[in-house]
């Protein structure tokens, strides 16, 4: 410690102050945050550091191996502010490092603080007044291991993340006239219809996997599915969602049957203004089973553990 | 940031607090020392902070009812009492401050006047 720090500590009184500075680092942000807790700004060391009330826990030093935590408290409410705006963007700052220093009001030309730490921010705390870190040092112990929880039939990846890899086709057709037809009674299914667009030629000749064509001519010619396949409507007045085009019956070029299964099975609304009517082909959600993987084809990438005891496959 | 109304007495003239000599002067908000005792009886002190805020008490008197409605729709409505901040220029140093109202502000008729007019006293700090 710097010896003028040393003298103003044995001083019996002193109109200068102790002053506290923290200075929070975050990974992609070139400017760091510094506060100070005194009610004006305080310019040390070349920086500027912005009045700020804040306070912290008495730091505790344990010989039983614990990791030390204590709390930081920045009492900040403008929403709008730097910290708040940094907070949103930068997960809590979890994994910033905060600086935490005291300097003295008579003595900021020092170039050394009379107390200089460094910790970690463990985890972040917004309330209406203030925001909270917990920081310490990262206990690599409590973190979890294996990283991943494994489990025989459902698959751990995120849909359409980078570990699932599924994407969703980019084919999709506006369209004109569709008509959400009923199937007469079960198990028969419902079907969509429409004039003046062909669901083969636009739509579901780009479904994975692939199918094939069957018959030549183009009023009677249809698209077999490989699998049944999925597809999104949008635009309609009533009957936006999920489908799923049943393999069982081909796609024709003016109408595609859908599953009616307990899932899948939608009960179609009539639409009388026919409205304009996007499909998209692809699957918009999954359930993480095998079985969605397969409708996908995109079972290279299915997460479940088949080899694991337990489930279905125990 | 709000201003403090301008209060007229006749025509442009401006109606200033009183200057009994004691109230256009100031005083610090806080005491920014802080003390500990130690061994031996020895008390250390220190300050807390390196800016030191101001407080006046102000009093207006022979406000007209006019003028007193001014103060009052301003600390009621425009500032809320001691809730929102506002610039006051001291009539000690005709420097503008950043304050606000510490406490309530206090409104008396003056006696034998009707309620004509009124006395008014307040305390300011700086933010």
């Amino acid at each position: 410690m710097d010896s003028e720090y040393l003298k103003e500590s044995n001083k019996i009184a002193s109109p200068y102050a102790w002053l506290s500075l923290v200075e929070i680092t975050t990974t992609g942000y070139a400017t760091p945050l510094r506060y100070t807790n005194n009610n004006s700004d305080v310019s040390w060391g070349g920086n500027t550091y912005t009045r700020m009330p804040f306070r912290m826990d008495d730091v505790n030093v344990s010989t039983s191996g614990e990791f030390p935590e204590f709390k930081l408290e920045i009492g900040d409410v403008d929403l709008a502010g730097d910290l708040r705006t940094r907070v949103a963007a930068a997960g809590g700052l979890v994994g910033s490092t905060v600086r935490f220093m005291i300097v003295h009001s008579d003595h900021l030309t020092l170039t050394t603080a009379a107390v200089d730490e460094y910790a970690d921010i463990l985890s972040c705390e917004l309330t209406n007044k203030a925001v909270v870190f917990t920081i310490g040092t990262p206990n690599l112990l409590t973190r979890r291991l294996p990283r991943d929880r494994y489990v025989p039939g459902y698959c751990r990846h995120r849909f359409m993340g980078s570990l699932c890899q599924y994407e969703q086709t980019l084919y999709s057709k506006l369209s004109l006239f569709m008509d959400f037809v009923e199937g007469a009674a079960a198990p028969a299914p419902h079907y969509l219809y429409t004039e003046n667009f062909s669901l083969i030629n636009y739509i579901f000749q780009y479904a994975e996997p692939r199918g094939y064509m069957s018959g030549t001519n183009i009023s009677t010619q249809t698209w077999i599915l490989s699998k049944d396949t999925g597809f999104v409507i949008s635009g309609s007045d009533y009957n936006d969602g999920f489908f799923l085009a049943d393999s069982r019956y081909g796609v024709k070029h003016n109408q595609v049957f859908v599953v009616r299964g307990a899932s899948y099975g939608r009960t179609f609304v009539n639409e009388p203004n026919s409205p304009n009517v996007t499909i998209t082909l692809g699957y918009d959600k999954c359930d993480h089973t095998l079985e969605a993987c397969r409708l996908r084809d995109n079972s290279q990438n299915y997460g479940g553990s088949p080899g694991i005891a337990g489930g279905i496959y125990g | 940031m709000a201003s403090f109304p301008t209060l007229q007495r006749r025509g442009t003239e401006t109606h200033n607090p009183v200057d009994d000599g004691n109230n256009l002067g100031n005083e610090l908000a806080h005491d920014p020392a802080i003390r500990s005792l130690s061994a031996g009886g020895y008390v250390t002190s220190r300050s807390g902070f390196t800016r030191l805020a101001d407080s006046w008490p102000v009093k207006y008197t022979s406000l007209t009812v006019a003028n007193k409605k001014k103060i009052k729709d301003f600390e009621r409505v425009t500032v809320v009492a001691g809730s929102d901040s506002f610039t006051w220029t001291s009539p000690g140093d005709d420097t503008a401050y950043t304050v606000r109202f510490l406490g309530k502000v206090k409104y008396t008729p003056e006696p034998n006047t009707n309620a004509l007019f009124w006395t008014v006293e307040f305390m300011l700090e700086e933010v």
